[in-house]
């Protein structure tokens, strides 16, 4: 039975092959290398590339993002929870239209919602045009502060926890609230050695699906940021786009090692992958 | 006379519009084992949970200790359940499981659980000074050390030494279940509810368990309300039974009571196996069915009054036929071990009969019963 399921798995894993481990295992490569763009001609085996690592704007790009990620990642831990506690302890008949709605944004596309959300943070915006609002000539939005950057992180990424969340919760039999109440714990009590930390499975996965795009991506610290918040993932596009690809390779190789460890942390919590949709 | 532990008024819970326990009365007393049975969805288990706390009732009065309870939430209520699927924490192991709901409580509450002077003159004997000051300090650890020991203490008792620090779900169901039983058990309730919970339990080790629980029960002087829908599990380990059907009870007495004396055909067919018919009172010890008049003992209704008579499998007697008050065509002989179940049809009527020696197919016998082992019972109106 499962080894016929494993056949279907098989058009994703080439997929997954030529897409994903190929390009790593190439950029794994292409770090160890001094050369001119994708050009064999002058090509040279360097370990110099690694000193971009010591470089201060590496240093300061990987502590922006360790930073906006980490406060990102808490800040929708907190939403989350709330969110996911709330939806599952109401009576709402239909949970699973509420689900889809709050992850209805992540259908449109990631730029375009990100740019609205900068008009948004605009002293001018499409608010003020269409209420036709006077704005003060002096008057500051918050975009390309760190709030922004902060905001459009969470408003992104805030669905991607919610769902784990809300998922291991579901999971929790609810005659195990009944027992720690008939053992003396009132409602608090019961939320704190029960349903907390059986829910905590659902948290570690959630953080990790926030943590990982808020460390590597770009667009929005570049769009909500202004250019004036540096992370890694707009240095990495940087060396990209000027083609210098072994130490653009490097540094996201950097990033990919992070990935992998978290990966390994949600596998400790979470063996059997429950939470994981 | 034994004291009222439990009163339940006139209670009664809707859901949904019907009814599903329909005002039931009810006293049940120190240190019982009484067991409330049922067909799946008589209301047993509601009945239950709003003792327990979780089901709030629309209607009536559950009072413990002379105390109204209705409003008082399960925490604060001096019951402890074992549940169905035992709602073990999978996120502990045994030891935390067992000790819960000592944890839960503050220290000033299990320094009077433990016996306050006894903690004082043992941690001053630890110290060597019996006049010593005890700091609070003191008295916390050596709580702490006692919640250890008190669970290891009633692991033993629901023999599960040495499973300290299993994970529950490294456990069997039977395990699964004593480690239920210990976490109620060790919070010293005076009344423990049991929700169905050998269920999930093979034959031999629910027959094991029947046994262990009467016996605990028995040493701890708690009392158990029982649920099942077995009525041999009720017979085997209650002090009495409370049938219920419909959300109303049925019927309430020791085990041998209700099996000899079943008020209605409800309890007569759930509590064992029984041959109903319909017959007509005579006059005084004189009861007619199946076109024959039989002696009758104990029973008044009035003279010509419509009756159920109920007679169990093995109370008829299979004698010869010269000798026999009725006569039947044997259509199945079956071996169950200990007895032959017969099946007859006498006066158009299939009869179950237990007996002791074998008869083939097709013979016919002669059926006979003692006047004391028929049993009439009230024709019910809606019938």
């Amino acid at each position: 039975m499962n080894k016929r399921f494993q056949k279907l798995a098989t058009p994703y894993l080439i997929w997954l092959y030529i897409l994903a481990l190929f390009p790593a295992v190439f950029m794994f490569g292409l770090m160890f290398f001094n050369m001119e763009g994708i050009d064999t001609d002058e090509i040279s085996f360097t370990f110099e590339n690694f000193k971009q690592l010591a470089e201060p704007s590496t240093r300061i790009a990987l502590l922006n993002s360790l930073k906006f990620s980490v406060l990102s990642t808490a800040l929708c831990i907190l939403l989350g929870y709330i969110t996911a506690y709330f939806l599952y302890k109401s009576h709402i008949q239909n949970k699973f239209l509420v689900l889809t709605i709050l992850i209805l944004p992540m259908w449109s596309n990631l730029l375009l919602r990100t740019q609205a959300l900068a008009n948004i943070m605009e002293p001018n915006n499409i608010f003020t045009s269409l209420f036709h609002i006077q704005v003060k000539e002096d008057a500051v939005g918050i975009a390309g502060g760190d709030l922004a950057v902060i905001i459009g992180s969470v408003f992104t990424y805030l669905p991607f926890m919610i769902l784990p969340i809300y998922t291991a919760l579901e999971k929790i039999d609810p005659m195990l609230e009944e027992a720690s109440l008939d053992l003396g714990s009132n409602e608090f009590t019961t939320f704190r050695r029960v349903t907390l930390p059986l829910s905590l499975k659902g948290v570690v996965t959630g953080s990790v699906m926030v943590f990982l795009p808020c460390m590597s991506g770009f667009a929005i610290p570049e769009i909500l940021g202004k250019g004036n918040i540096v992370m890694i993932g707009n240095i990495i596009e940087q060396f990209f786009k000027n083609m210098n690809y072994n130490i653009g390779s490097l540094l996201a190789i950097v990033i990919l090692i992070l990935i992998l460890a978290s990966i390994a942390l949600v596998n400790k919590f979470d063996k059997d992958g429950e939470t994981v949709l | 006379m034994k004291k009222v532990l439990i009163e339940l008024n006139n209670l009664s819970k809707e859901f949904d519009g019907v009814n599903v326990v329909n005002h039931i009365d009810l006293s049940i007393y120190e240190n019982e084992f009484l067991t409330i049975l049922g067909p799946s969805g008589c209301g047993k288990t509601t009945t239950l949970r709003m003792i327990a706390g979780f089901v709030k009732p629309d209607d009536g009065e559950i009072i413990i200790n002379d105390k109204v309870v209705n409003e008082l939430e399960p925490y604060a209520r001096p019951v402890n359940t074992v549940f169905q699927r035992y709602a073990l924490f999978p996120h502990l192991n045994v030891i935390k499981n067992v000790s819960f709901g000592l944890d839960n409580k503050d220290w000033m509450s299990l320094y009077h659980f433990f016996d306050g002077d006894e903690i004082l003159s043992q941690i001053r004997q630890a110290k060597q000074d019996m006049q010593a000051k005890v700091s609070k300090r003191e008295i916390k650890k050596y709580i702490q050390s006692r919640i250890e020991e008190e669970a290891k203490r009633v692991l033993k008792l629901v023999k599960l030494e040495g499973f300290e620090n299993r994970k529950v779900d490294q456990l069997s169901g039977g395990q699964q279940q004593r480690v239920a039983l210990a976490r109620a058990l060790i919070n010293r309730p005076q009344i423990l509810l049991l929700d169905e919970p050998m269920a999930a339990l093979d034959l031999k080790l629910r027959q094991d368990m029947q046994y262990e629980l009467k016996e605990m029960q028995r040493k701890l002087g708690i009392t158990f309300i029982f649920i099942t829908h077995d009525q041999e599990e009720a017979m085997t380990m209650s002090d009495r039974i409370v049938v219920m059907n419909e959300g109303v009870i049925q019927q309430l007495g020791t085990p041998k009571d209700i099996y000899n004396e079943p008020v209605n055909r409800f309890v007569a067919n759930f509590i064992g196996e029984s041959n109903i018919m319909r017959g007509v009172y005579q006059t005084t010890n004189r009861v007619a069915f199946m076109n024959q008049e039989f002696e009758c003992i104990g029973y008044h209704f009035s003279n010509q009054e419509e009756v159920d008579v109920v007679i169990r499998p093995e109370d008829w007697d299979v004698v010869p036929l010269e000798k026999a008050k009725l006569r039947g065509t044997v259509t199945s002989s079956i071996f169950k071990g200990v007895y032959y179940e017969i099946c007859a049809m006498v006066e158009q009527m299939e009869m179950v009969i237990h007996a002791y020696e074998d008869v083939s197919v097709g013979a016919t016998i002669g059926l006979s019963v003692d006047p004391y082992e028929i049993h009439l019972m009230k024709v019910e109106k809606y019938e």
